[in-house]
């Protein structure tokens, strides 16, 4: 479902660029689960944001069923981060000014595909139902993160990517947010990249990839 | 380590130039708007000083009559002993005050000291004449006709002091002004009543022109005192943004063993060292700004109480230093609250910012609260102050009122506003303008405290112009007005006009001290042209009958409203003259009382009094023939005629000159109210990727965010604009109502101008847009990559 091939990435420094990515090539099919694992630096949120048309590769290629998507300009980026794609981030992912119930629907209705049914078993399953008035600030990390889950579930993308989403949280906390996080993938029948430095909840994706200065071991 | 600390402390500011720029700016605006205001203020008061002191007329008795005073009366005084010197006074066409001395009896005066040891310079002053003028003024008047000038630094601006004799030539008059009473006077001397009919006048029977400027010049001071409190605005938020920033720092440098109390005394140093700065560049600024707006002052004055003020703006050491201390007490006052937020910083409370400014519920209560406690002051002011000061708490009261609940109401209105929005979009605009009212609310409320002033000025200077132009158009009814110089040329002309003209009426007036005060009764003929057009505010039916019977006078609104009258109060006019008010007439710009009561009644009490002015009435079109003939039979002199067209013309431009400074300051505080604005935005800017970061993840082009944005600030600046129109109403209503009356003595009925409003509506919009553009620019600028670090804190 995605392929990416050969991918480059390189940042401007004060003391010249830095290669991050050296020609990393991923394929990940529909509804299967990958944890991406490596030491801080070596790229792995890099290559969650360019998979998320987050960011444009320096070169390479990224098709998610068969459409490229390393060509596409800001516009076209934003339009497959709305639908086909979902990123849930370590921290920070909730619009502060919303409800848990405005931030829940927030995306699909920004891709015009609210079903609230579906909100609705999503904030039951994610235990959500009681805090859908309270805003993010009011709201415990663990929380938090399961409001995200939510949110990028809502749209049945076909890919969620996590960038360390249990990254701050303890780690029986971690755990319930990871069953959420693979119960809801599943039921969406989206495929899931998460990026983790945990080797404990690396494993219980169905495949590891281990990233080491820019290149997948 | 103190050095150490400093430098810490002062590396926030290296990082932050924006920031600093922001806060000395800030300072600098409202310290230059305040200290200019202070500039001419001073300016003024010391023109008035000089004016007052020239000759002694300041402290010297003056022996007066209406009309003048005549050289055989003159002649009798000195004859009997008294040491009085005569004076003239009077203003030519091109506005040069013409003051006429007697140099060798005149009280000392060092303008013409230099003539006391210059037998030359004296015998050329008393012979040929020359002018002595201030070197400003006769730069001004080289081109013109008059008598060789000498510059004389001792002369106050605008005025020429000459010998009597060329001053009675230059003014073609043969009558002098008034006497001044030495203060030693001859042993043995015959009682004045005995030897003249002349009224003894005390300086304090006089009004002097500091005390008629006075509300002139508290009406500027209220306004540098606005701008000054909207320039603190910035300050405040400078400051306590910059401080919020801080936290993590303090922390930090008190973990490393640096006492509060030393952390405190470095913060005010550098607090204090930035407003010295600041303050000095307030003053330059604060001196162009007084010296640009001078020049209209100046006209002003001239036109409303013919004060000479000088144009030109000189340096005064002390209004610097006072200019500086009014820097760091701004800065202190606005510093104050993150000072004190630092000294109750708990060592290991979290560094990390809190939601900047974000307003507690218990915080919103409170200003809530104090709110609505001062606009119930303001309000119990209004209607039970009764004084001029009273009136300004009261203005006080209701902006600063206003300004406190603008938040509050912004937050009740934008939760109202959240029903109606379709789509994620607007939805998430409307609940992110809730939650940035609290960062931006000090520069909103300086927006709503400059829309209010523009809207209340604006109304009140309406309600002015329109009600002063219908006013003109009754009270000028008369086609033609003449000045005489003389009984005979008064009575020569009269007859000359009576088969011309429809009516020839005389204006003729006797000045009494009435109930301590100096007034004016002016003797009107039983005319259809004042019993149709005379503007009455209240009147008995038959008042203008009563009038013409001499059973009964009218008073002027000023009078009335100071001394309490009302129709049917009896008034002693002299001794044996008690008349009661049958009617009381509008007189706007007057500062005096003024009466007015039937010719007869009047001449059987005053037969000795000149009638040398009259009003023409006439077929409108004949008034230029009319003048031209009069001037060549009569060789009257330029301003002794004046039709009708031409008066109304001067008065408007008298009016409208009087309110080109109260514009240009209105103008400046929207300006700094924009620049609020801009500062606020540009610092929240930075402030907003947290709430900016997750909608671009989420799949919003950058392009739609940018539109949202200004969107936003768009709808913030409307609805302070609402807001805005209201408070400045009430404004209106409490300068009409309250503070003019207090100050003048009349109330003007209250006109509102909503295309004005329409217009400022769409200023202030465009202002805040403009605020926003660069702001907005600069978030959507940002790479990606900076968004993305929000997210993460491996990177």
């Amino acid at each position: 479902m995605l392929s990416a091939r050969d991918l480059t990435k390189s940042f401007a420094t004060s003391e010249g660029p830095l290669q991050v990515l050296r020609g990393v090539s991923v394929d990940v099919a529909a509804g299967e689960s990958v944890a991406l694992t490596g030491e801080s630096g070596s790229g792995k949120s890099t290559l969650l944001h360019l998979l998320g048309c987050l960011d444009a590769p320096d070169s390479g290629t990224i098709l998610l069923q068969d459409k490229p998507l390393h060509d596409l300009d800001e516009a076209g980026r934003a339009g497959i981060r709305r639908s086909r794609v979902s990123v849930i981030f370590q921290q920070l992912n909730l619009i502060p000014s919303l409800t848990v119930a405005q931030n829940l629907g927030f995306q699909a209705r920004l891709a015009g595909r609210l079903d609230p049914e579906w909100q609705e078993e999503i904030a039951d399953r994610l235990g959500l139902s009681a805090l859908l008035d309270r805003y993010p600030e009011q709201l415990s990390g663990g929380q938090q993160q399961r409001v995200a889950i939510g949110r990028s579930l809502a749209i049945r993308p076909d890919m969620v990517l996590a960038d360390e989403p249990t990254g701050n949280l303890d780690e029986a906390t971690a755990d319930r947010v990871l069953d959420l996080l693979l119960e809801g993938v599943a039921r969406s029948r989206s495929a899931l990249l998460m990026v983790t430095h945990s080797p404990r909840l690396a494993a219980r994706l169905g495949r590891v990839l281990h990233l080491q200065e820019g290149r997948l071991r | 380590m103190n050095a150490a600390t400093f430098q810490a402390l002062w590396s926030h500011w290296r990082r932050h130039k924006v920031q600093l720029a922001t806060l000395v700016m800030g300072l600098a605006l409202a310290t230059a708007l305040w200290s200019g205001v202070q500039a001419i203020n001073a300016e003024a008061r010391r023109s008035y000083g000089e004016a007052a002191a020239l000759l002694g007329q300041d402290q010297l008795d003056r022996l007066e009559a209406p009309g003048g005073v005549t050289e055989a009366q003159f002649a009798a005084l000195r004859r009997a002993g008294w040491d009085v010197s005569p004076v003239v006074e009077g203003t030519l066409a091109s506005g040069l005050r013409i003051v006429g001395v007697d140099p060798l009896s005149a009280p000392p005066q060092p303008a013409l000291s230099a003539l006391a040891n210059d037998t030359e310079a004296l015998a050329a002053f008393l012979g040929e004449g020359f002018l002595l003028v201030a070197p400003e003024t006769a730069a001004r008047l080289e081109a013109q006709d008059l008598p060789p000038l000498r510059p004389s630094a001792d002369v106050p601006p605008g005025t020429a002091i000459t010998d009597i004799g060329v001053a009675l030539r230059l003014l073609r008059t043969d009558r002098l002004g008034h006497l001044l009473v030495a203060r030693d006077q001859p042993m043995g001397l015959p009682e004045l009543a005995d030897v003249t009919t002349l009224r003894r006048v005390t300086p304090e029977d006089t009004s002097s022109l500091a005390q008629l400027t006075d509300s002139f010049h508290l009406n500027l001071t209220a306004f540098g005192l606005l701008s000054f409190a909207v320039g603190l605005f910035i300050v405040q938020s400078a400051i306590g943004l910059a401080f919020e920033q801080r936290r993590s720092a303090f922390r930090t440098l008190r973990a490393l063993g640096v006492s509060l109390r030393r952390l405190m005394v470095l913060l005010a140093l550098e607090l204090g060292g930035i407003a010295l700065f600041a303050g000095i560049a307030g003053i330059a600024l604060g001196y162009a700004i007084a010296a640009a707006l001078l020049p209209g002052v100046a006209g002003t004055l001239r036109g409303l109480y013919g004060a000479q003020v000088s144009d030109t703006l000189s340096f005064d050491p002390l209004w610097a230093a006072s200019a500086l201390g009014i820097a760091l007490l701004g800065v202190a006052a606005a510093g104050a609250q993150a000072l004190w937020r630092v000294a109750r910083m708990p060592l290991l409370a979290p560094a990390q910012p809190r939601a900047w400014a974000m307003a507690s519920v218990r915080a919103i209560r409170m200003q809530t609260a104090a709110a609505i406690t001062l606009l119930i002051a303001a309000a119990a002011l209004a209607f039970w102050g009764g004084s001029l000061l009273a009136g300004f708490a009261c203005l006080a009261a209701l902006l600063i009122g206003a300004a406190l609940a603008l938040p509050v109401v912004l937050l009740a209105l934008l939760r109202g506003a959240a029903l109606l929005p379709r789509g994620p979009l607007g939805e998430w605009l409307v609940a992110d303008a809730r939650q940035q009212v609290p960062a931006l609310s000090l520069a909103l409320m300086a927006l709503l405290l400059a829309l209010a002033a523009n809207v209340g000025v604006g109304t009140m200077v309406g309600s002015f112009r329109t009600t002063f132009v219908g006013w003109l158009d009754q009270r000028l009814a008369s086609e033609l007005y003449i000045t005489t110089r003389t009984p005979d040329e008064a009575d020569a002309i009269r007859t000359y006009l009576a088969p011309r003209s429809d009516a020839v009426l005389p204006i003729w007036s006797v000045g009494i001290t009435l109930r301590g005060a100096p007034a004016t009764i002016y003797g009107v003929a039983d005319d259809a042209t004042y019993r149709d057009n005379w503007p009455l505010l209240s009147a008995r039916q038959d008042a203008w009958d009563r009038l013409a019977d001499g059973d009964g006078v009218l008073v002027n609104e000023q009078m009335a409203r100071r001394d309490g009258l009302d129709l049917g109060d009896p008034l002693q006019l002299a001794e044996n003259w008690q008349i009661p008010v049958v009617g009381i007439y509008s007189d706007y710009g007057n500062p005096q009382a003024q009466l007015i009561a039937g010719t007869e009644a009047l001449a059987a009490r005053y037969p000795e009094q000149p009638v040398l002015r009259f009003a023409v009435r006439i077929d409108p079109e004949r008034v230029p023939q009319v003048i031209d003939d009069l001037r060549e039979r009569f060789d009257l002199p330029e301003d002794a005629l004046r039709d009708q067209a031409e008066v109304k013309a001067l008065s408007l431009r008298i009016f409208d000159q009087t309110f080109l400074v109260t514009g240009a300051l209105n103008v400046l505080t929207l300006g700094v109210a924009g620049f609020a604005m801009l500062t606020s935005l540009l610092t929240l800017s930075s402030l907003r990727l947290p709430q900016v970061a997750p909608v671009w993840a989420m799949g919003v082009a950058p392009r739609q965010i940018a539109l949202a944005e200004l969107a936003r600030t768009a709808l913030l600046a409307a609805l302070t604009w609402a807001l805005a129109v209201p408070v400045g109403l009430a404004l209106a209503w409490v300068l009409l109502a309250v503070v003019n009356v207090q100050a003048f003595g009349w109330r003007l009925p209250m006109q509102v101008f909503p295309g004005g409003w329409f217009w400022l509506g769409l200023w202030a919009l465009v202002a805040a847009l403009l605020a926003s553009v660069w702001p907005v620019w600069r978030l959507m600028s940002m790479p990606g990559g900076q968004l993305l670090r929000v997210f993460a804190n491996d990177r």
